[in-house]
């Protein structure tokens, strides 16, 4: 028999909410995990969306689920009314407090609004062995739902340029989608 | 071959360090079993490459530079050094707008002192701030202070005027000083003149009072005036309370009258011939004491009325007053005068007198009152030599007139 109370509440259809109550939820084991937990889930998936279907269209849904994350991240944590530099400065820090990674703006261009920022201690790939591949397409969405949360534009993000000094550091660049 | 392979190799390495432009390696000219260490070592030279290009740009603090590929590892330092400058500038940026809240966490010292800079700016901000607010707090209180001061002073008596320093704009102007303003004589234009001019001659001073400022404009007006100069709305400027003291002044003169004049004859009175003969004595003047007294006032209030009595000490009074231009004319009272006559010998004043006694015999009683105005006097010469006291020449000049009036009398009567 269907639980008519809860018949629009899906796990398959995110919201912020569904997040759940992690607090109390694991009031033995806390809200902190290890990287390594992160990590294992997001290369198997990638692992067996790949091998399914190809790594581009792997790469296209990562990107898609981190946009997803990156806006609803931006909507439930962020102040998106404050302006631009306010706004970059309480991004750093939801980022560094989470631990998701150290974010650094190198550039940013008032009048077509195309940025360039690193991102260090990358909670996806710093450490990783260093190949020819894209790693942070997740990281591309993520950052790419927060600009639209915040500006209310589409941007494309790239990973221009990922290099390993100890910690992976990777540098991503924003621009405007002009429709 | 392998000691020319080595010599080859050898070269190719010594030219990627010292001569890189020259560096290359023919990879088909190499032995097969050496060719995948030639792309080994082309791929490291090109790698090499990029590291130079790069480090020397950024040697010289170009950050603009085209970066390395991310297969060149040797780059890494680099690249993470100029992601870090690159955000340094972001961060100088932000600062410079006045976001102090960036924070450097890399390059050790130089952290610790930008850090350092960007707490001190915030909190020189946050000081300024503060003292910013703290100004406005004080000009809000004085703007309701200025609207409180017009408030309680429309209605004030005093006439208060505010005037700008640079163009002498009215900047407050009080209901009654309008109404002085709006005067068609010539006090509206001449006190504001006046108040200009207290302007440009001390705009800093301190309050300063001024009284009896005396403006001729149809009548005489006499001012208290203060001036207060103050920081009105930002401008520099000066009120000034003015207060019309032209009533206390004409009452104070009617004051003096009574004092100083006899309400009958509008001659002196004897208080203030008392104090001219004291002070003329003390300061050793040279002058004339002329005792005078009227001859049968009795007589004439006895025997035609008092009325007749008072024409009679007009008709003295007004004789003597024309003894000369400077002549002091007093009355002692009742039937008596003196004289005081600055700088004239003693014979030049009898003379005068005896023409004066001369002139008053002559004149018409008015109809029914058939008797002959006489006067008796005294004279004493009084010189800067003198040692006697007032009273005593005074007492001395009375006997004068005495004997005057005795001998006066024998030969009516002889």
């Amino acid at each position: 028999m269907e639980n008519v109370f809860k018949k629009f509440q899906k796990h398959s259809v995110f919201s912020w909410d569904n997040l759940g109550d992690i607090k109390e939820g694991r009031g033995e084991l806390g809200e902190q995990m290890p990287v390594l937990v992160y990590r294992l889930m997001q290369f198997t998936m990638m692992d067996v969306l790949s091998r399914d279907m190809g790594d581009t269209k792997a790469n296209d849904y990562f990107r898609a689920a981190g946009q997803l994350a990156g806006t609803e991240f931006a909507k439930n944590v962020l102040d998106l009314k404050v302006a631009f530099d306010v706004f970059i400065a309480s991004l750093q820090k939801a980022l560094a407090d989470l631990k998701i990674g150290i974010l650094r703006m190198e550039n940013f261009n008032p009048e077509d609004g195309s940025l360039i920022l690193t991102v260090g201690e990358d909670l996806d790939c710093s450490g990783l062995p260093v190949t020819d591949e894209s790693v942070c397409t997740y990281d591309e969405g993520f950052i790419t739902g927060i600009l639209l949360a915040y500006t209310g534009k589409k941007y494309d993000v790239k990973e221009i340029d990922c290099w390993a000094n100890g910690a992976r550091v990777c540098r991503f660049k924003g621009s405007v989608i002009n429709d | 071959m392998s000691d020319s392979l080595a010599d080859t190799l050898m070269e190719f390495l010594g030219s990627l360090l010292y001569e890189p432009e020259k560096a290359k390696l023919n990879i088909k000219e190499l032995p097969t079993e050496f060719r995948e260490l030639g792309e080994g070592l082309t791929f490291f030279a090109q790698m090499l490459k990029e590291l130079r290009a790069f480090s020397d740009a950024l040697g010289k603090g170009n950050l603009s530079v085209p970066i390395p590929s991310n297969q060149n590892e040797l780059a890494a330092p680099l690249k993470s050094l100029h992601a870090s400058l690159r955000h340094l500038t972001w961060q100088s940026q932000q600062v410079a707008k006045g976001d102090y809240k960036q924070k450097v966490d890399f390059m050790g010292e130089f952290a610790e002192a930008f850090n350092t800079m960007t707490q001190q700016l915030e909190e020189r901000r946050n000081n300024l701030l503060a003292e910013i607010e703290s100004s406005r707090q004080k000009t809000r209180a004085l703007e309701q202070n200025i609207v409180l001061f017009e408030a309680l002073t429309e209605k004030a008596p005093q006439w208060i005027i505010v005037l700008e320093h640079e163009t002498n704009k009215h900047l407050m102007i009080n209901q009654t000083a309008k109404e002085i303003l709006a005067l068609k004589t010539e006090l509206p234009s001449k006190l504001l003149a006046w108040m200009e001019k207290q302007i440009s001659a001390a705009p800093n001073e301190e309050v300063n009072r001024h009284h009896d400022i005396a403006i001729t404009a149809g009548k005489v007006w006499y001012l208290d005036i203060t001036c207060y100069p103050l920081i009105w709305l930002k401008q520099r400027a000066t009120a000034f309370v003015v207060i019309d003291m032209s009533k206390e002044r004409k009452y104070m003169q009617e004051l003096e009258s009574v004092a100083f004049r006899d309400a009958l004859t509008q001659v002196n009175s004897r208080h203030y011939g008392m104090k001219t003969l004291y002070d003329w004595v003390n300061s050793k003047r040279d002058f004339c004491l002329c005792f005078i007294d009227m001859d049968g006032l009795k007589y004439v209030n006895d025997t035609f009325g008092h009325q007749a009595g008072d024409d009679y000490i007009v008709s003295v009074a007004k004789i003597l007053t024309s003894f000369s231009p400077d002549a002091m004319v007093n009355r002692l009272g009742g039937d008596e005068f003196m004289l005081l006559q600055l700088e004239w010998p003693k014979d030049k004043v009898e003379e005068r007198l005896a023409e004066l006694r001369q002139e008053l015999a002559l004149q018409d009683t008015g109809p029914g009152h058939p008797y002959t105005r006489s006067i008796s006097y005294g004279v004493s010469h009084v010189t800067p030599e003198n040692t006697t006291d007032a009273s005593e020449i005074l007492q001395r000049t009375d006997e004068l007139m005495y004997n005057f009036k005795r001998t006066n009398k024998k030969q009516r009567l002889n």
